[in-house]
């Protein structure tokens, strides 16, 4: 078995994230990018020490999790990833080749000769647990842990095209409503079920645009409420956003609703809830009425 | 064209607790159904299109589910306890799949248990396509239409596949008293799937994630001063 780590790479907001956690057993990493060479130039950057990369410019992704299964012959000591569709696929199949157990929500992973000891998230993140195996493992990282940062570039090796034929990507549809923007935002504002009624949602669009920020919801507000299109919703089940900045306005902090913003370098909120659970995960916050204190807030950013 | 929605098989993470002696516990000690396994179910009877749809889980609480919302038969796998790991999950339900010789598989892509689907395909050696929204065929293709970015995007599928099928939202519909009671009467075979040996994890200690500090202006007392701390906040943050 090689000493190294794999870092399994699908997609651009994850893979500081990945190689951070990989990086950190203190072994080697050899990043696995499945995807375009600017993502494999990306994750070369990051401190791996090379990068084994599977072009997807004409073959759909999931092709080729046979083909990185085989590379897995090369045995390594455990494999990361981020909780993302495409990542899953490539690892699950080389997990299961392994014959490696696989965690999810996973913080951390310790190294020593043939053990590995691995921290994950319980109890809807109110406990770590540690689990312990013989390598190889398969870990699917939680957000909001430490990134790789950029240092010199380590060889990129393309891969031989060696996918299935059993998948072919006809069409994408684009969907309307606010995706896009979303995915790619600086600085996200976003309503809960606490904002009350539908004429507080303009306290809320005025400070986002105070902000120059996009406006996002959680799934109630689309869903039972339909005062947003879901391409607004954030969630476990909608999408996940990355910004450097999301504040939520009104919003609990459900874990299906946590579980897409987790990505956000920083979290804020406003509450009139002292127990919400969005200030266990907020950085900082306020705690008052909204009508009060978002207009407040919005003339204060237009001053700052 | 034959299909399998495999349900019922992760416990829900909203019952896992931590005792206040320190120790995790669950407080309902059993598989749970998602709203992530009623839209595979869906989208297995949307492909079947009238075809046979065969319903796959464990062998505990309501086996007549996916019954109710339209799977012909069900069966109940045992031996596979509500902790199991993801890849004993998996193997158990490979080896059921197997068994049924049917190629097309719906499964849940449900946040409980992210890996069960993928880790499936994996033993299977099976493509694998997660965030399916929905489903066709086309003579002896699927048609999947799957998240993608921010949009969706148009896969066609030749030969055997495993689906991952997100919910976007909860059951519209959930099925009527009389579907309930005729879904009772459907059958129910049984698979013992107890000695599948696979690599686990064991429990080395649980503990308390690192306190999190999170800074909380009372703007109930002080509405000025806490919007002052928060702009401070925002600044030092890097954010305004």
């Amino acid at each position: 078995m090689t000493q190294e780590v794999w870092a399994v790479v699908a997609d651009d907001m994850n893979a500081a994230s990945v190689v951070g956690a990989a990086l950190q057993t203190g072994a080697p990493v050899r990043g696995i990018v499945v995807g375009s060479r600017e993502l494999a130039d990306k994750v070369a950057s990051l401190g791996v020490s090379k990068v084994s990369w599977f072009n997807t410019e004409t073959v759909l992704a999931e092709s080729y999790a046979s083909a990185v299964s085989k590379l897995a012959f090369e045995a390594p000591q455990a494999l990361f990833a981020a909780d993302e569709a495409t990542a899953r696929v490539i690892v699950g199949n080389v997990a299961a080749n392994l014959n490696a157990p696989t965690a999810t929500l996973v913080t951390s992973v310790r190294l020593s000769g043939e053990q590995a000891a691995v921290e994950h998230q319980a109890a809807e993140g109110a406990a770590i647990k540690v689990l312990t195996a013989p390598v190889p493992v398969a870990c699917i990282i939680a957000d909001g842990g430490a990134e790789a940062e950029v240092t010199s570039a380590a060889e990129v090796e393309e891969m031989p095209v060696e996918a299935s034929d059993q998948l072919v990507a006809l069409a994408v549809h684009e969907e309307e409503g606010g995706g896009v923007s979303l995915a790619t935002a600086d600085r996200v504002v976003s309503a809960g079920i606490g904002v009350g009624v539908k004429e507080n949602l303009a306290l809320v669009e005025n400070l986002a645009e105070a902000l120059g920020a996009e406006s996002a919801c959680s799934l109630p507000l689309c869903d039972n409420y339909h005062w947003y299109e879901h391409g607004r919703v954030v969630g476990s089940s909608t999408q996940k956003i990355s910004p450097r900045f999301y504040l939520a306005c009104g919003v609990s902090g459900q874990p299906q609703h946590m579980m897409g913003v987790r990505g956000a370098k920083t979290i804020a909120a406003i509450n009139n809830d002292p127990e919400a659970l969005i200030f266990k995960e907020a950085k900082f916050g306020i705690l008052g009425d909204l009508k009060e204190v978002l207009p407040a807030l919005t003339q204060a950013v237009k001053n700052a | 064209m034959k299909t399998i929605a495999a349900f019922k098989w992760a416990m829900n993470p909203h019952n896992e607790l931590m005792a206040t002696d320190g120790t995790l516990k669950w407080t309902a000690n059993r598989q749970d159904t998602s709203d992530d396994d009623m839209a595979a179910i869906k989208v297995a009877v949307d492909l079947a299109a009238g075809d046979e749809v065969v319903a796959l889980t464990v062998d505990s609480g309501d086996l007549s589910f996916a019954a109710a919302r339209g799977a012909d038969r069900t069966v109940a796998i045992s031996g596979v306890e509500p902790s199991a790991q993801p890849l004993e999950i998996a193997q158990a339900l490979a080896d059921a799949i197997d068994e049924l010789g049917i190629g097309a598989v719906a499964i849940a892509d449900c946040f409980w248990s992210p890996m069960v689907a993928p880790l499936t395909a994996g033993i299977l050696g099976w493509p694998c396509i997660m965030g399916v929204d929905e489903a066709r065929a086309e003579g002896d293709d699927i048609i999947v239409t799957r998240r993608f970015g921010t949009g969706t995007q148009d896969v066609k599928v030749t030969g055997k596949v495993i689906l991952g099928v997100a919910a976007r939202r909860q059951e519209e519909k959930a099925p009527s008293m009389r579907a309930v009671l005729q879904a009772r009467k459907k059958p129910v075979d049984k698979a013992d799937k107890t000695a599948v040996p696979v690599a686990l994890f064991q429990q080395d200690g649980v503990r308390k994630p690192e306190a999190h500090v999170s800074r909380v202006f009372d703007a109930t007392e002080d509405l000025d001063g806490a919007i002052e701390q928060f702009i401070s906040a925002c600044k030092a943050e890097g954010v305004l």
